[in-house]
């Protein structure tokens, strides 16, 4: 059981004169309650990669295959994607109503609906009684993009597509967001697209960087940390503040042993590297 | 920048006529436009205007929110009003006469009475969208046209369709007013000149708002795919509306009172 993405390429307009590569021979996987976080600059084909995860685009070359299954009816309801924007996403008078748009759309009883539409709100920390009757388009940034989280998970899905969760988020709404995503994780397999790599590296299983449409880096943490030299000499990765000191240290001719991501580690490793 | 017309500024209040179900206030609102054409005397229009100030009173709706709907179509209440009141040929009693054009007291009073007419339509069927949400107005209206279901007519993808319109109308008011303060900021004038020249200068207001209403509408079509939208039919409502014993009544009543109205006065 598991969303794989194998030497995936895809062409917009292809076969036209204005067709344009934006991704080619990437490969993705995820389990069940892993999260896997997906790295690079704008344009380097990261949403395009995430389209085609979830089933709204099929790969010019390569297969993308959910739990076996290929084409788009085996990723309907199997597979949720949540975009950059949630404001564009919300359209109807409530936020439950708004919530409870995808499971009614596979054909949910409205009970069930409505139940599935609460327990999604509810993991994401969003109290149902209290934001339910509410329109979305009254909610704060952080709400909003936790209730379009809830959107997405309200279907159940077995694999959750984020695409950049905490975009332009104040700290708190980044915690909501990040800690709802922990919760998700408990019972889905998890894909997070982002520039902010401080916030889901930690717990992430396998990353994957890319840059203009390449695959630049596929692993696990340790490894990424162990190739941040290489990927920021190339431009293919800027590591987090935390990383980059460590990665100074050494440069300066105190080698720090392994960099970690959790800054109290990197004090003490910076402390005890030799001077 | 740009004001809000009564479309789509609905008013969530809790009164009875916010509780009738959609479907039986649009079967009011056609009874009311149907009965307001059918009077033909002031006394008809007085008591049409008694029943409108009565329903705003029950709705709890703020009288310049009912109002405001006047306000647009200000301009064909004039022309309304000076078409029907001014003569070309030589009245006898004319109230005012310049040259040719004289005004009578028989072209005033029918100038005045479509007017007026012109006004509690505006206003009574302004209440339609007072007191019911799009949502709702797009499940009353699907429900309406359900029988099409029978000669395949996708009602329900139309209602969709419907859902979204009504509710992206004050999205796009901000999109609007949004360019227009940018480009205010940025040394544009909106209020000199001529007609014209007015029109001129909200041309370079159209292409980024179509620009912006575009991608808009093409993220939210990706979304709501996403989101396992593959057609109305399918999908169930988490609220299903449905008309109750007090909606029908409701409806028959006023429907009756009203057509009988319109016949008698």
């Amino acid at each position: 059981m598991a969303l794989i993405l194998q030497d995936v390429g895809y062409t917009y307009a292809a076969g036209t004169a204005l067709a344009q590569e934006a991704l080619g021979r990437v490969s993705l996987e995820v389990a069940p309650g892993e999260l896997t976080v997906v790295l690079g600059p704008s344009g380097s084909g990261k949403t395009t990669l995430l389209r085609l995860a979830a089933g709204l685009l099929e790969p010019t070359s390569g297969s993308a295959k959910v739990d076996g299954q290929s084409g788009a009816r085996a990723f309907r309801g199997v597979v949720g994607l949540a975009f950059q924007r949630p404001e564009t996403q919300f359209f109807d008078a409530t936020v439950l109503a708004d919530v409870a748009f995808g499971p009614s759309n596979l054909g949910l009883d409205p009970r069930a609906a409505a139940a599935a539409a609460r327990g999604a709100l509810e993991t994401v920390g969003l109290e149902p009684d209290a934001f339910g009757d509410r329109s979305p388009f009254t909610l704060s940034g952080g709400e909003a993009r936790r209730a379009a989280l809830a959107g997405v998970l309200a279907m159940s899905p077995r694999y959750l597509l984020l695409d950049e969760p905490t975009c332009g988020l104040d700290a708190p709404g980044r915690r909501a967001v990040t800690a709802a995503v922990e919760r998700a994780r408990r019972a889905a397999g998890v894909v997070v697209v982002t520039h902010d790599a401080e916030e889901f590296l930690e717990g992430a299983d396998r990353v994957l960087v890319l840059r203009d449409g390449r695959g630049v880096f596929a692993g696990r943490v340790n490894e990424l940390l162990a190739a941040s030299t290489r990927l920021q000499e190339a431009g293919d990765w800027t590591p987090p503040e935390v990383v980059r000191a460590q990665l100074l240290a050494t440069e300066a001719g105190h080698p720090v042993g392994p960099s970690s991501l959790q800054p109290g580690l990197a004090a003490a490793a910076l402390l005890g590297a030799p001077r | 920048m740009i004001r809000h017309g009564a479309l789509g500024q609905y008013v969530p209040l809790d009164s009875p006529v916010h509780r009738l179900d959609a479907a039986a206030k649009m079967g009011i609102a056609t009874a009311f436009t149907v009965a307001l054409f059918m009077a033909e005397r002031f006394l008809g229009l007085a008591v049409f205007a008694l029943l409108v100030v009565g329903a705003v009173a029950i709705a709890r709706v703020p009288a310049r929110m009912a109002l405001r709907g006047v306000r647009t179509v200000a301009f064909i209440l004039v022309v309304t009003l000076v078409v029907n009141a001014l003569r070309w040929e030589p009245a006898t009693v004319a109230l005012l006469r310049v040259g040719p054009v004289a005004v009578d007291a028989e072209g005033l009073r029918a100038g005045i009475f479509f007017a007026v007419r012109i006004v509690l339509l505006v206003v009574g069927t302004s209440l339609l969208t007072l007191t019911t949400s799009p949502v709702e107005l797009a499940s009353g209206i699907e429900r309406a046209l359900a029988p099409l279901r029978l000669v395949r007519v996708p009602v329900g993808d139309l209602a969709m369709t419907l859902t979204i319109a009504l509710r992206f109308i004050p999205t796009t008011v901000e999109e609007a007013d949004r360019i227009v303060t940018a480009q205010t900021a940025r040394g544009a004038r909106f209020d000199t000149g001529g007609p014209v020249a007015r029109a001129r200068a909200y041309a370079p207001v159209l292409v980024p708002l179509f620009f912006n209403l575009f991608r808009r509408a093409d993220e939210l079509a990706t979304a709501m795919e996403a989101r396992c939208y593959r057609d109305a039919e399918s999908r169930t409502h988490l609220r299903a509306s449905r008309m109750g014993a007090a909606d029908w009544a409701a409806l028959a009543m006023c429907a009756t009172a009203l057509v009988t109205a319109g016949v008698l006065l």
